[in-house]
């Protein structure tokens, strides 16, 4: 179904257009929240739920010009959802500790990739910010600001493997998305990862 | 969710932050599109219950779909006068 079927139903309080709306984006969001999020299946539920409400609501208040346009409008319904109850949770999370450099996923099978100066290499990202992260809300961190910043100066395909594996697709899946070989995903995503930890270092 | 004695990446954490804050006009940093595609195309092991996505649909549909009792006796009243 089309977007503009998709609202013309949902504008008519026609039930189908709510069935289709989940049908189309709730059942695969739930899943995604699950599998790939780690949420249990009462957040991801709320977590659909509110974002169906919310696109429900909204549509009516915007001129949805194309299918990129709703794409963009659904995306970020959802995500800012799924970042309200990752926060939430994370916020109440007892104990937690970060990775040091050497302990990272990023050295390739013959090492050649751990830079000698390893201790010179800093991680802008540490427990401290995770904790402010999770206790301010609505403004944007500028060291996100800055990760962000150094993930545009990357390949798109460095960028998207990144992402995708943050976001704990494996790299079948990924190879698959993107399109490409799985040989050597896993030494080119290591590698990206150590490439944005040395442009961090110069932004 | 527990966290609770989890080591995590540094790198992995911040960039899940900048992926659920990519769409901030300023700093965009993926296509939502695609970004919804890769989404809508996974193959995901975990399925809500038929049950469960019935009420669900149900839920929503009598919150935003039917017409409350205040706005019926409004539209009854206008259609008599």
């Amino acid at each position: 179904m089309t977007y503009l079927e998709l609202i013309e139903l949902i504008d008519a309080k026609d039930r189908r257009g709510w069935e289709n709306l989940y049908l189309q984006y709730g059942q695969k969001f739930y899943g995604f929240a699950v599998t790939k999020w780690s949420f249990n299946e009462d957040e991801a539920w709320n977590i659909v739920y509110q974002t169906l409400e919310t696109i429900i609501l909204k549509i009516g208040d915007y001129k949805i010009e194309s299918q990129a346009h709703f794409d963009n409008l659904v995306f970020k319904i959802f995500t800012n959802f799924l970042r309200q109850e990752y926060r939430r949770m994370k916020k109440i999370a007892e104990e937690f500790q970060v990775l040091s450099y050497g302990e990272m996923d990023i050295a390739v099978a013959d090492g050649s990739e751990k830079e000698a100066n390893e201790e010179s290499l800093k991680i802008p990202f540490d427990k401290e910010f995770f904790r402010d992260y999770f206790e301010i809300e609505d403004t944007e961190s500028p060291k996100i600001v800055e990760l962000k910043k150094a993930l545009n100066k990357l390949d798109p395909f460095e960028k998207d493997l990144l992402l995708l594996k943050a976001n704990n697709f494996s790299y079948d899946e990924i190879a698959k998305m993107l399109k490409v070989d799985n040989n050597q995903l896993k030494v080119k995503h290591h590698r990206a990862k150590n490439k944005l930890i040395k442009l961090l270092q110069t932004i | 969710m527990s966290t609770k004695n989890i080591k995590v990446d540094a790198i992995d954490e911040a960039l899940k932050f900048a992926y659920l804050s990519a769409d901030t006009e300023q700093n965009n940093i993926v296509n939502p599109t695609q970004q919804l595609n890769y989404i809508l195309n996974g193959d995901y092991p975990v399925q809500l219950p038929d049950e469960l996505s019935s009420k669900m649909i149900g839920k929503l549909y009598e919150k935003l779909g039917v017409d409350s009792l205040g706005i019926l006796l409004t539209n009854a009243l206008k259609e008599t006068i």
